[in-house]
C-alpha cells in the first residue's frame, strides 16, 4: 500500500493524475456508474442525469472561483444562456443539437467577457455582487428581447439527435450526460496540469506576487472566465436537452447560491470536491425525502403542512454543520479519511 | 414638475429602505470584514417577532420600539455567539457559506412558525395620508425616511468620536494584528451583529408599516446589496447614501422609462460607478502588499 | 468514495423497485396505480416558494375530496389515495416530480399540475405515458392546443379574467366615457390579462391610456401609479397579485386617485382582501369558482372543518376549492368506469363529461368539446373592504 506519491521523473509531476492507480479505480467506479440503469428506474435516472450536467458546470466555476478566485455568482446567467443558445440555435437556425452544445458554450464564453472585463479592476465581494448584477441584467434581457427569446412563454427544445437516434427518453440521455462529463474532467484535469491551471493558481494565490513573476494578470483572469462560462454554457444547453422546455424561472439567482454551495461543500480548487459537493448538493432533498418516508406516515402526517419548511431548515442545518465541523469540505474529508487509512494503527 | 418631485419622494422613500439594510451589511463588513448574506433574514425574523408584539393592545409605535429594539440586540448577540464566533479564523468563503446557511435555516424557521400567509401589519401611527403642500406620505413612509436619518447622525458621530469605531477598522484589516494590539475582537464582532440586528430591526418595521408583513420581505436583503456596493461596502454612511441614490435612480427610470427597466436601473448603475470606482463612492480602497 | 453514495442511493432504489413489483405482483391484472381496494393519485403542487399559499390549498383541496370520497365508502369499493409532490414552482422540479410520481410511485392519474409553465415542461412527460391528468388550477391555453389525449382541463383561458371586469366597468359603472388603464406582470400570464383587457377595450370602443407593465415581486409602485395619474386614468384594471395589489391601492390612495378597479380571480384570497381592505376600495372580481361567503363555498367550508387540519382550515380559498373541484370531476370519471378501473376507460368517460354539477361551487363541467376544456361560466364579485368580505354582483355568467 502506498503512503505517498512520490514523483521521480518529470512526467510524474505533468500526469493528470497523481498515480496510476487512480485510473484504475476510476475506471471502476465508471463502469459502476454506467450500471446505473439496470438498477434504477426513470426517476431516479432523471436525477442522475441531473447531478451530471450540474457538474459539468460546477467544474466550470471551480475552475474559476477555487482554482483563479475570482468569485462569481453568474453561475446561473451563464446557464441561462446556454440553455437559449442551445434553444434558439436548434429551432431558429436548425443547427445539429450536438453542434449547438458546443456552440452555446462559445456564446456562453462570449459573454462573459462582459463580466470579466470588469474583474479585472474588481475584488472580492465587489466582484461578486458585479456578477450577480450580471445574473439580474441577463435574465431581464432574456424577457426583454422577445422577439429571439419568446420572452416569458419560454422555449421548447428539439431533442439531441445523435447519428439518427433521438435522445427523448431518460436513459440514452443518461449516458450522453456521463460521457460529456467525462470528457470535461479529463479536460479539466489536462488544464490544471498544464501552464494556464499553474497561472491561475498563482493569481489566486496573490495576484499581485504573480505579476510581478511575469503573469500576464488580465490573460489569465479573462480566460478563466471564457473556460469557466464555456463549461457552464455548455451545461446549461445539456439542461435544456435534459428537460426539453426552458424559461427564465429554471435558472434563479438561487442557483447561482447553490453552486457556491456545492463548491464550499466540496472543497475548492479540487476536481474530485466538485464532483462530491454537486452530488452530495443534489442528493440532498432526495435523502430527506427517503429519511422522511422510513420515518413513517404517522411522522408525516404530524408534520403534513409543514413538511416543506422542515426540508429547507434541514437543507441548512446540514450545511452549516458541514462547514462548522470540516470547513475544506468533502474533499478534506476525503484526505483526512484517506490518512488514517494509510497510517493506521498509527494515526491520529 | 409634481410628477418629478413625486418620483424623487417615493425614491427617497424606498430607498430609506435599501440604506437601511445595506448599512446593515456593512457594519459588519466593516467590523469583521464577512459579508452578511442573512440581513434580509434577520429582518424577516424580527419583523414577524414585532408583529406578535404589536398585537399587545395598547403597545404604540414608542412602545413597538422599546420591545422591538431589546429583541432585536439579543438576536443579533445570539446569532453572532452561536454561527459566527466558531467560525473566527476561517477562511473567508466558508464565514459567508455560514451566512448563507443561516439565512437559509431562519427562513424555513419563520415560515415554519408562522405561516406563509401574508399578514396586515398593525398601523399604530395612523393610516391617514399626511399631505405636505402637493406631496403626500403615509405615516410609515415618514418613519422610513426619519429613521434612516437619525440613525446616519447616529453612526457618523459612532465612528467619529468613539474608540469602537476605530477598533472596527483594525479588526476588519487584520484580525491577528487587532488582537495583539489589545483590541477585543470577540466583543467587537458582537457589538457589530448587534448594531447590523438593529438595523435589520428598523428596516423590516419601516418594511411593515409601509407595505405587509409577508415571508418576500427576506428577499429585500438582496436588493441592499446594490446600496452597498455603490456606497463602499465598509462605509455604513455610503450605504445609506448609496441606498438613496438607487431609489431614486429606480424610480426615475420608472417613471420616465418605464418598459420594466425599473429594476436593473439599480444594478446597471453600480457597473458604472464600479468602474470608475471601484471601492463604492465612499469604500476604503484595500492597499494590497506582496 | 463519491461511488458509494451512488452504490447506497442505488441500493434502496432497488429494494422499493423490487417492493413495488411484489405489491403490483400480488394485486393482479390492474391498471398502474389500482388495486383491488385502492386508486392511487398524484399531485405536483408548489408547496415551497413564493406559490406555496396556492399549492398547499390546491393540494388541502383535493385531500378534502379524498377524505368526503372515503367517508362515504370510496368509489365502487376502491378508496382513493393522494401522492403529494412538491416543485418548488421550478419547472425543472416539476418534471423531475411528475417523472416520480409516474415511474416510481405509479400513480394512476393526476389530479394537480402546479403552475403554466410547469405544465407545459411536464407535457411530454404526460403525453409519453398517457396518464389521466386534470389541468384546474393553472389553465394555460397552451396545454390543449394541441389537444393532447388524456389531458382535461377547467376553467376558462386567462384573457377572461381581463374581460369580465373591464365589460362590466363598460356596461353597468358607467364607464364608457372612461379613460382605461392596466398593471400587468411582464411574464405570459400577465399578456393573457392584457389579451383580455384589450379586447374589451375594443369590443366597446374606449380609451386605453396606460398599459404598464410590472416584474413580479415588486412591492414597490409608486412609479406605475404615478404614471396611471398622469394619464388620468379613471378605470383599472390590476393584474396584481396579493400582496402587490394591497400595495398599489395604497398608492392610488395616497395619491388621491379614484378609480373603478378590477382585479383577477386570485383578488378574491382573503388575505388579499384583508390587506387591501385599509384603501377602501370596493374592486371588481371575476372568478369561475365560489367564494368563501357564497352558499356553496360555505357549505364547503364546514366539510373543510370536519375532514382538514387547522393550517389548512384557516387556508381556505379558491384553490382550494380548485383542488377539490379537480378531484372530484376525476373520481367521477372513475366511478363510470364501475368495477374494472383502466386508465383507457377513465379518458373515455371524462371525455363524454356533460354538465357535470359540483353542488353550486362552479357552474356545470363538461369536457365534450374539442379541447375538453371546460370553459366554466363566471361570476362577478365586489368587495366590501369595510368588513373584508366579498359578494356577489352577478351569477355564474357564460361569456
Amino acid at each position: 500500500m502506498r503512503t505517498q506519491t512520490y514523483k521521480t521523473t518529470y512526467a510524474d509531476l505533468v500526469a493528470l493524475t497523481p498515480h496510476s492507480s487512480n485510473w484504475a479505480w476510476a475506471l471502476i467506479g465508471l463502469l459502476v456508474v454506467a450500471s446505473a440503469p439496470l438498477l434504477l428506474g426513470s426517476h431516479g435516472l432523471n436525477i442522475l442525469s441531473a447531478i451530471f450536467v450540474m457538474a459539468i458546470g460546477i467544474l466550470g466555476l471551480n475552475l474559476l472561483t477555487g482554482v483563479t478566485g475570482q468569485i462569481s455568482l453568474g453561475h446561473a446567467g451563464f446557464l441561462l444562456i446556454g440553455a437559449y443558445a442551445q434553444a434558439i440555435l436548434t429551432t431558429d437556425y436548425h443547427l445539429p443539437a450536438w453542434l449547438a452544445i458546443f456552440v452555446s458554450g462559445l456564446v456562453a464564453a462570449a459573454a462573459s467577457l462582459v463580466v470579466g472585463v470588469p474583474s479585472l479592476r474588481l475584488k472580492g465581494l465587489y466582484l461578486a455582487i458585479t456578477t450577480l448584477a450580471f445574473t439580474f441584467i441577463v435574465r431581464h434581457m432574456v424577457l426583454f428581447a422577445e422577439k429571439i427569446t419568446r420572452g416569458s412563454e419560454g422555449m421548447a427544445v428539439a431533442p439531441l439527435n445523435l447519428f439518427g437516434y433521438s435522445v427523448k427518453s431518460d436513459m440514452p440521455f443518461f449516458y450522453v450526460a456521463l460521457a460529456m462529463l467525462v470528457l470535461f474532467v479529463l479536460m479539466t484535469l489536462n488544464i490544471m496540469r498544464s501552464r494556464i491551471g499553474r497561472a491561475w493558481l498563482a493569481v489566486r494565490d496573490h495576484d499581485i506576487a504573480a505579476r510581478a513573476m511575469g503573469i500576464n494578470l488580465m490573460h489569465y483572469k479573462l480566460l478563466a472566465f471564457m473556460v469557466s462560462a464555456f463549461y457552464t454554457g455548455v451545461a446549461g444547453s445539456l439542461v435544456a436537452l435534459q428537460t426539453r422546455y426552458i424559461n427564465v424561472d429554471t435558472f434563479s439567482i438561487l442557483i447561482s447560491i447553490e453552486a457556491l454551495a456545492m463548491i464550499i461543500v466540496g472543497g475548492m480548487g479540487r476536481v474530485h470536491g466538485a464532483l462530491l459537493g454537486t452530488v452530495l448538493i443534489l442528493l440532498l432533498p432526495e435523502l430527506l425525502n427517503f429519511g422522511f418516508s422510513i420515518a413513517g406516515n404517522r411522522f408525516t402526517t404530524l408534520m403534513a403542512d409543514r413538511i416543506y419548511e422542515i426540508k429547507g431548515l434541514m437543507y441548512g442545518v446540514v450545511i452549516l454543520l458541514f462547514l462548522r465541523l470540516e470547513p475544506e469540505g468533502l474533499a478534506g474529508i476525503w484526505r483526512k479519511v484517506k490518512r488514517f487509512w494509510v497510517q493506521w494503527p498509527l494515526s491520529q | 414638475m409634481s410628477y418629478f418631485l413625486n418620483l424623487l419622494m417615493s425614491g427617497l422613500v424606498i430607498g430609506s429602505l435599501y440604506g437601511l439594510i445595506s448599512m446593515g451589511f456593512a457594519i459588519v463588513y466593516r467590523a469583521t470584514g464577512m459579508v452578511n448574506f442573512a440581513v434580509g433574514e434577520i429582518m424577516m425574523l424580527i419583523a414577524y417577532i414585532s408583529y406578535n408584539l404589536a398585537q399587545i393592545p395598547g403597545l404604540g409605535i414608542a412602545g413597538l420600539l422599546l420591545t422591538t429594539i431589546p429583541v432585536s440586540i439579543l438576536l443579533g448577540l445570539l446569532i453572532e455567539r452561536v454561527f459566527i464566533r466558531p467560525m473566527l479564523g476561517e477562511p473567508m468563503f466558508a464565514r459567508v457559506m455560514v451566512s448563507i446557511g443561516l439565512a437559509v435555516v431562519i427562513r424555513s424557521t419563520v415560515i415554519l412558525i408562522w405561516g406563509v400567509e401574508p399578514k396586515a401589519y398593525p398601523r399604530p401611527m395612523g393610516d391617514e395620508v399626511i399631505k405636505f403642500g402637493e406631496l403626500a406620505l403615509y405615516p410609515g413612509q415618514i418613519f422610513s425616511l426619519v429613521v434612516m436619518a437619525l440613525l446616519c447622525l447616529l453612526m457618523w458621530a459612532f465612528f467619529r468620536h468613539s474608540r469602537i469605531g476605530i477598533a472596527m477598522r483594525a479588526t476588519s484589516n487584520n484580525e491577528t494584528t487587532a488582537l495583539l494590539m489589545g483590541i477585543n475582537v470577540k466583543r467587537i464582532s458582537a457589538i457589530s451583529w448587534a448594531l447590523s440586528a438593529v438595523f435589520a430591526a428598523f428596516a423590516g418595521l419601516s418594511f411593515c408599516l409601509m407595505f405587509s408583513l409577508e415571508p418576500e420581505i427576506s428577499q429585500m436583503g438582496l436588493r441592499g446589496f446594490p446600496a452597498s456596493i455603490l456606497g463602499g461596502l465598509d462605509s455604513v454612511i455610503g450605504g445609506a447614501f448609496g441606498g438613496l441614490v438607487i431609489g431614486v435612480a429606480e424610480n426615475l427610470a420608472g417613471g420616465y422609462l418605464g418598459r420594466g427597466l425599473k429594476e436593473i436601473a439599480g444594478f446597471v448603475l453600480i457597473i458604472i460607478v464600479l468602474m470608475v470606482k471601484p471601492y463604492g463612492l465612499f469604500g476604503q480602497r484595500e492597499i494590497e502588499r506582496v | 468514495m463519491r461511488n458509494s453514495i451512488h452504490q447506497w442511493a442505488v441500493g434502496l432504489k432497488k429494494t422499493s423497485v423490487i417492493a413495488l413489483a411484489l405489491g403490483a405482483g400480488l394485486a393482479g391484472a390492474q391498471d398502474v396505480g389500482v388495486t383491488a381496494t385502492e386508486i392511487l393519485l398524484g399531485e405536483v403542487q408548489p408547496m415551497s416558494g413564493p406559490a406555496s399559499l396556492i399549492g398547499k390549498a390546491g393540494a388541502a383541496g383535493s385531500k378534502l375530496a379524498i377524505a368526503e370520497i372515503n367517508a362515504k365508502g370510496g368509489i365502487n369499493g376502491r378508496k382513493l389515495r393522494a401522492i403529494y409532490e412538491d416543485d418548488g414552482y421550478v419547472p425543472a422540479r416539476a418534471v423531475s416530480a411528475v417523472k416520480k410520481l409516474i415511474d416510481s410511485d405509479k400513480v394512476f392519474a393526476l389530479t394537480g399540475t402546479t403552475g403554466s409553465s410547469h405544465m407545459v415542461a411536464m407535457l411530454p412527460t404526460i403525453e409519453e405515458a398517457k396518464i389521466p391528468t386534470i389541468v384546474h388550477m393553472a389553465p394555460n391555453p397552451a396545454v390543449v392546443s394541441p389537444r393532447r389525449p388524456t389531458v382535461f382541463m377547467i376553467g376558462p383561458d386567462y384573457d377572461y379574467a381581463g374581460y369580465v371586469p373591464v365589460n362590466h366597468m363598460i356596461e353597468k359603472m358607467g364607464q364608457k366615457g372612461g379613460k382605461f388603464g392596466i398593471l400587468y406582470q411582464d411574464d405570459d400570464f400577465g399578456k393573457a390579462l392584457l389579451a383580455g383587457y384589450q379586447k374589451a377595450v375594443k369590443q366597446h370602443g374606449v380609451a386605453s391610456v396606460a398599459e404598464i407593465p410590472f416584474k413580479r415581486g415588486a412591492k414597490d409602485f409608486s412609479a406605475e401609479v404615478l404614471n396611471l395619474k398622469e394619464k388620468g386614468v379613471t378605470a383599472l384594471y390590476l393584474g396584481t397579485l396579493t400582496t402587490e395589489s394591497a400595495a398599489v391601492m395604497g398608492e392610488i390612495k395616497r395619491l388621491g386617485m379614484k378609480p373603478v378597479i378590477g382585479t383577477l380571480w386570485a383578488g378574491q384570497l382573503p388575505p388579499a382582501v384583508k390587506l387591501a381592505a385599509p384603501s377602501g376600495f370596493e374592486y371588481l372580481i371575476p372568478d369561475y369558482y365560489a367564494s368563501n361567503y357564497d352558499a356553496p363555498g360555505v357549505k364547503l367550508m364546514e366539510l373543510a372543518k370536519k375532514h382538514l387540519s387547522a393550517d389548512d382550515y384557516d387556508n381556505f380559498n379558491r384553490y382550494t376549492v380548485s383542488g377539490y373541484v379537480g378531484t372530484i370531476v376525476l373520481a367521477e370519471g372513475i366511478r363510470r368506469c364501475g368495477a374494472t378501473v383502466t386508465r383507457t376507460c377513465v379518458v373515455a368517460e371524462l371525455n363524454k363529461l356533460k354538465n357535470f354539477s359540483t353542488g353550486g361551487l362552479t357552474g356545470p363541467v363538461s369536457f365534450d368539446n374539442p379541447k375538453a376544456q371546460a370553459v366554466l361560466p363566471i361570476k362577478l364579485f365586489q368587495t366590501d373592504p369595510k368588513n373584508a368580505t366579498v359578494k356577489a354582483v352577478t351569477d355564474f355568467i357564460a361569456y
